[in-house]
């Protein structure tokens, strides 16, 4: 790959960004820390980033991922609502988007739930680096209004590794945008709807709570509504529902991916899901 | 001589009269009376590997030459008609010169509590095989009974205890029941699976609860032990948070009769000890010590994954069982000729070192019934002897012994009743992979 290539201008540029995310990463980014008022950063550059659009979920990639739940040290990610005091978090995460792309859902979602924190959760290097670039600039050119503080992102593989995460009945609100569609029949599993991980994002996910889903491949749309409806622990939620729901808009417009689409005239399909309370253990 | 292969895997009725293992391709059952034994029953998979891909490619290709030609339909194309009549032969790959060989083993030799049934996974077809064993055919205990082949390889299998419900767990991740009850004649088509895991599934056990309610614990790869509720599978109680490395292997103590105890172990150091339905881990037993001098250059970590002074060594273990009494649990480290015997101290909830054996040879498989441990060894040095040994417990000693008279016997057996049979022998292939628990070990290599 050509970002072997040391005197390339993306190099260079990657390299640059590197070494600012690396002392900026895990820094609580306020008045203090922005020395001029008027020093704004510039957002990062999406051509220096690109990488193949396509990971495999079943691979051994170098992930970082707690043991269990209670180990995560969220405090690096949201650096705000650390209480340096009593030591602890003041928030969780309560909403997540699962393949968030370039982060476009994030950054648009943070300003209309200022209460809660949302991660995204992305499985391409690159991809991840530049959501986490773009939540540096945010943060450092929005520092007298606090902006952003309550988004972050990270790189993992929530197909395996979702539990290791949240627990039980943590999450309020799940994304999933415009995700791989696995054409080939035999490559179905790889998808991030399924029968059997639809049974690990309802532990995940409080009573009540919602799975949003959107995609511009009607084949995928069918799939991902047909299994959803067929599980036990999953209501789906209807047109009046969708037209009156903040997020469904934010997500129809937000997204890289659904700008895209917009650009090209494509179709959107939307369907959103309730997690049912749990029944009776028999 | 033609030499016999070393017995995969092992499993006996619990009175120990019916001892039935797996040589390569072939189950073999051997009736142990008044310490004499004798070749009651045999069965080969013949099933030939290259007939069974040739099928799948088939029905792929009708699958997919019927969905264009229903995609051409819809938009009008008149080439719809050519697609119809052209009529292409399958193309059936076949392994280029220097593919590994394929093996097509048989895994996971499973006994039902009732001991009517034997159940096998093969490899050859993806399949989990039912046996009926009636003990009053004189030529062979061994009847086939329902052949069920799967979308991908069952790993680990395992049966409730009223028999009713066989749970399979496979390499992709996926969990499928079966139900005894049932016709067993019958094949089904569509398989769909009850729960699964992103991760290659290594062991799978179904427990009751003090209430007696269902569970299915799962354990996999990616160092996750999942407890989900049965018949409810898409309920998940919770996940067992604290491997560091994959697990092979579960276990639940029959001796623990509120069924809270679980055993886990793999690619870490320890044995784990949970209460499973609580979700807590108790204490973990560190085993390095124990084997620290039977590690060897044979568990030298694969040239790809070696570190530079080449010393890097890569170990497991292979299987926990627990005895019926006496609050024991054994295990064995792949490759390694050590056996080691813990107890449960109940007290304090820990697991304390009983006792330890060490073999001839390395250790392949072992398996327990009612009174005795049943150990296979990698005997391929050993001229056909050292195949199985059998160890009693002494009461007097309050030790496990071997059994000489009874283990030499089925050795002499063995070698007797299949030095006729090829199908048993060492040949062209040569030794089936004895050793390949260590190979679920995760290097992370792929780093985009």
């Amino acid at each position: 790959m050509s970002n072997k290539d040391t005197g390339s201008k993306r190099y260079a540029y990657r390299a640059n960004k590197e070494e600012n995310r690396k002392e900026l990463k895990h820094v609580k980014i306020d008045e203090s820390s922005v020395v001029n008022e008027n020093m704004k950063m510039d957002l990062p550059k999406k051509r220096f980033y690109r990488q193949r659009a396509h990971s495999n979920p079943f691979s051994d990639h170098q992930l970082e991922y707690p043991e269990k739940p209670a180990d995560m040290d969220w405090s690096k990610l949201y650096p705000y609502y650390y209480d340096e005091n009593t030591k602890e978090m003041t928030k969780k995460v309560t909403i997540t988007d699962i393949g968030c792309g370039f982060g476009g859902l994030l950054i648009d979602l943070s300003p209309e739930f200022p209460n809660d924190l949302i991660l995204g959760m992305e499985i391409r290097v690159q991809v991840t680096n530049y959501v986490e670039d773009r939540i540096i600039a945010l943060r450092t050119n929005n520092v007298e209004t606090k902006g952003y503080q309550n988004i972050n992102v990270l790189r993992g593989n929530a197909m395996k590794f979702l539990p290791n995460f949240f627990e039980k009945g943590q999450l309020s609100k799940m994304f999933f945008c415009f995700p791989d569609p696995h054409f080939k029949q035999r490559k179905h599993k790889a998808r991030i709807i399924t029968n059997t991980l639809l049974s690990e994002y309802a532990y995940v996910l409080k009573e009540g709570g919602i799975i949003y889903t959107i995609t511009d491949v009607e084949d995928l749309h069918i799939w991902m509504a047909k299994h959803l409806e067929e599980h036990p622990l999953f209501e789906r939620l209807d047109e009046t529902w969708e037209s009156n729901d903040k997020c469904v808009q934010i997500m129809r417009h937000a997204t890289e991916e659904g700008k895209k689409v917009e650009r090209k005239k494509g179709d959107k399909f939307v369907a959103c899901f309730k997690r049912l309370p749990t029944p009776e253990i028999i | 001589m033609s030499l016999i292969h070393p017995i995969q895997d092992i499993v006996s009725s619990e009175d120990g009269s019916l001892i039935f293992g797996i040589i390569k391709n072939e189950v073999v059952v051997f009736r142990v009376e008044e310490g004499k034994s004798q070749l009651v029953g045999k069965w080969v998979d013949e099933l030939d590997r290259n007939e069974v891909i040739r099928e799948k490619v088939e029905k792929e290709q009708a699958r997919q030459i019927a969905e264009n030609i229903t995609k051409k339909r819809k938009t009008n194309d008149e080439s719809a008609k050519t697609i119809e009549s052209e009529n292409k032969t399958a193309k059936i790959p076949t392994p280029g010169l220097g593919a590994p060989t394929v093996y097509s083993h048989l895994r996971n030799v499973t006994l039902s509590h009732g001991e009517k049934l034997l159940i096998i996974c093969a490899d050859s077809d993806k399949s989990v095989i039912i046996f009926d064993i009636d003990n009053d055919n004189k030529e062979n205990v061994l009847q086939l009974k329902k052949r069920q082949p799967y979308p991908k390889r069952p790993n680990a299998i395992a049966i409730s205890d009223d028999d009713k419900l066989i749970v399979i767990a496979d390499k992709f991740g996926d969990v499928y029941t079966m139900s005894v009850d049932s016709d067993v004649k019958k094949i089904d088509g569509n398989v769909e699976p009850v729960l699964g895991h992103v991760s290659m599934l290594t062991s799978i056990v179904v427990v009751k609860d003090s209430e007696n309610k269902k569970y299915i614990i799962t354990a996999d790869r990616d160092e996750h032990i999942k407890v989900t509720h049965y018949p409810q599978t898409y309920i998940v109680k919770h996940w067992l948070f604290g491997h560091n490395e994959f697990i092979s292997s579960l276990s639940v103590p029959q001796w623990n009769k509120t069924n809270d105890l679980l055993l886990s172990a793999g690619g870490d150091r320890y044995l784990y000890l949970w209460n499973w339905g609580k979700n807590e881990l108790l204490s973990k037993f560190n085993y390095e010590k124990l084997i620290d001098k039977y590690i060897t250059d044979a568990h030298l970590a694969s040239e790809r994954f070696q570190n530079e002074e080449n010393n890097l060594r890569e170990y497991c273990v292979s299987k926990i069982v627990s005895l019926p009494s006496n609050r024991l649990v054994a295990f064995f480290v792949e490759a390694t000729p050590l056996l080691i015997i813990l107890k449960y101290s109940p007290e304090d909830n820990t697991l304390k070192l009983f006792q330890t054996m060490e073999f001839a040879f390395n250790i392949i498989t072992m398996n327990v019934n009612n009174n005795q441990l049943l150990i296979t060894l990698d005997n391929h040095e050993s001229q056909n002897k050292d195949f199985i040994k059998i160890l009693d417990f002494n009461e007097n000693t309050d030790r496990f012994s071997t059994n000489e008279s009874l283990s030499n016997n089925l050795d002499t057996t063995i070698a007797s009743t299949l030095i006729e049979d090829k199908t048993s022998h060492i040949g062209s292939t040569g030794i089936y992979p004895l050793y390949t628990t260590i190979n679920l070990k995760k290097h992370g290599e792929s780093y985009s």
